[in-house]
């Protein structure tokens, strides 16, 4: 979601240049926890601060010997002048405009095509749970391999759960937790096993699911699902 | 807390789900790394240590039965104080003894997130040198005026001759340059 901070830009200055008190300060970096786009942005010019106070002759000094006043002018200054101008907010508020329009049309169609009110909602990703499963949730002991269901296998209703775990010499595998979430990673089913397969018959709602396999609080592995209506 | 989605999180926490914890840990290890360091200049290995710590006392505060979400504004304001009063204590502690490892070393998933965040700062270095160095000479001076000289638009406006507004378009179109070509080379979004 964009930043909705109030003079944002000059926050970012003010907070770097040390104009803020220490509550205004403190109250900044709270909010910086919780927006990576203005935590982006400061870390940038953070570091081209830190980078212009410390490297000043090799980077920046020698912009006095290159252009006196008398130079500047003509062509080249002009349209890169006009580009500044550009830069300002209507860009970003024509472009904000467009991406809301596109984005609008894109779900009415979604929308339609599932012919049922927030049904497309139903099948939007986690953006924090795809990003743990891009990083293999890794076991320091055991070894998992899911038989099913497949990675974005879809299900019209049943949906069976089954894979194979190689024990270690001298490990006990012991029970594992098979734990169901929504695409908003709320938890709606959880069975403790002694099995590794488990048929699941409950009728879950058209949408993408997430779900993990845990022993004693360690995630094992994370998979995710669709169930989707039954063709006409 | 009133934040929806942050209340779902701390009680997906405190019902046992470890992925709820790495969720927290994905959403806020960038900024206890820059918290971090900003506050600390020292070795690769005590900010490992220490954001292993800052980690584990949120994730132990969340998962007490005595965590009252309401009394914190947000999740944000949680985990940001608990992150300064680790730091505090790593200072505190620093005085009075050369500090040590006490309890359990970080984790692969702490110990990997700082070499990635301590390597992306330094090529984010790297590429900002470049990048400063190939600007026209307008927008370097704009940011040698302001960010060296520490001018006021101001002050630089009266310096260049030019109106504040252009000054101010003039320095926010060179951070933009900088933004645009770190997003080409960092960014896929």
């Amino acid at each position: 979601m964009k930043c909705q901070l109030p003079n944002r830009d000059q926050r970012i200055d003010d907070f770097l240049m040390g104009k803020l008190s220490q509550k205004e300060a403190d109250d900044y970096e709270i909010h910086l926890f919780g927006c990576p786009e203005c935590l982006e942005e400061l870390r940038i010019r953070e570091q081209a601060i830190k980078l212009i106070k410390q490297e000043r002759e090799s980077l920046v000094a020698d912009y006095a010997q290159r252009t006196s006043p008398k130079q500047r002018g003509g062509l080249t200054i002009a349209i890169s002048d006009v580009f500044e101008k550009w830069a300002g907010p209507w860009v970003y508020v024509g472009a904000a405009v467009t991406v809301a329009i596109i984005a609008l049309f894109a779900r009415q169609l979604l929308q339609k095509e599932e012919s049922g009110e927030h049904y497309a909602d139903n099948f939007k990703p986690s953006a924090s749970l795809e990003s743990i499963m891009q990083q293999t949730p890794r076991s320091s002991s055991t070894s998992i391999a899911v038989i099913s269901p497949k990675n974005d296998e879809s299900f019209e209703s049943n949906v069976f759960f089954k894979w194979e775990i190689r024990e270690n010499e001298g490990e006990t595998i012991g029970v594992l937790d098979l734990k169901i979430m929504n695409n908003q990673g709320t938890p709606i089913f959880s069975k403790r096993l002694e099995e590794w397969e488990f048929n699941l018959q409950d009728n879950l709602n058209p949408g993408l699911y997430y779900w993990t396999i845990e022993r004693q609080g360690e995630m094992l592995y994370l998979g995710k699902f669709f169930i989707r209506k039954p063709a006409e | 807390m009133k934040d929806a989605d942050q209340l779902r999180l701390v009680e997906r926490i405190q019902t046992g789900y470890t992925i709820a914890e790495k969720e927290l840990f994905l959403r806020y290890k960038g900024p206890i790394h820059w918290k971090v360091l900003r506050r600390i200049d020292t070795n690769i290995e005590n900010i490992k240590d220490l954001v292993s710590e800052i980690y584990l006392a949120i994730i132990d505060g969340v998962r007490k039965p005595s965590f009252q979400p309401e009394r914190w504004e947000s999740l944000d304001a949680y985990v940001w104080g608990v992150t300064n009063h680790k730091i505090n204590d790593w200072f505190k502690k620093q005085k009075v003894e050369r500090r040590t490892i006490v309890g359990d070393p970080p984790s692969d998933d702490i110990a990997t997130s700082t070499e990635e965040y301590l390597l992306e700062t330094q090529e984010l270095a790297n590429h900002l040198r470049t990048l400063i160095k190939s600007l026209p000479s307008k927008y370097k001076e704009a940011l040698d005026l302001r960010y060296f000289q520490e001018l006021s638009i101001q002050e630089i406006s009266a310096q260049l001759s030019l109106p504040p507004r252009r000054v101010s378009e003039r320095i926010h179109y060179a951070l933009k340059l900088l933004r645009k070509a770190f997003h080409k080379k960092f960014r896929q979004y």
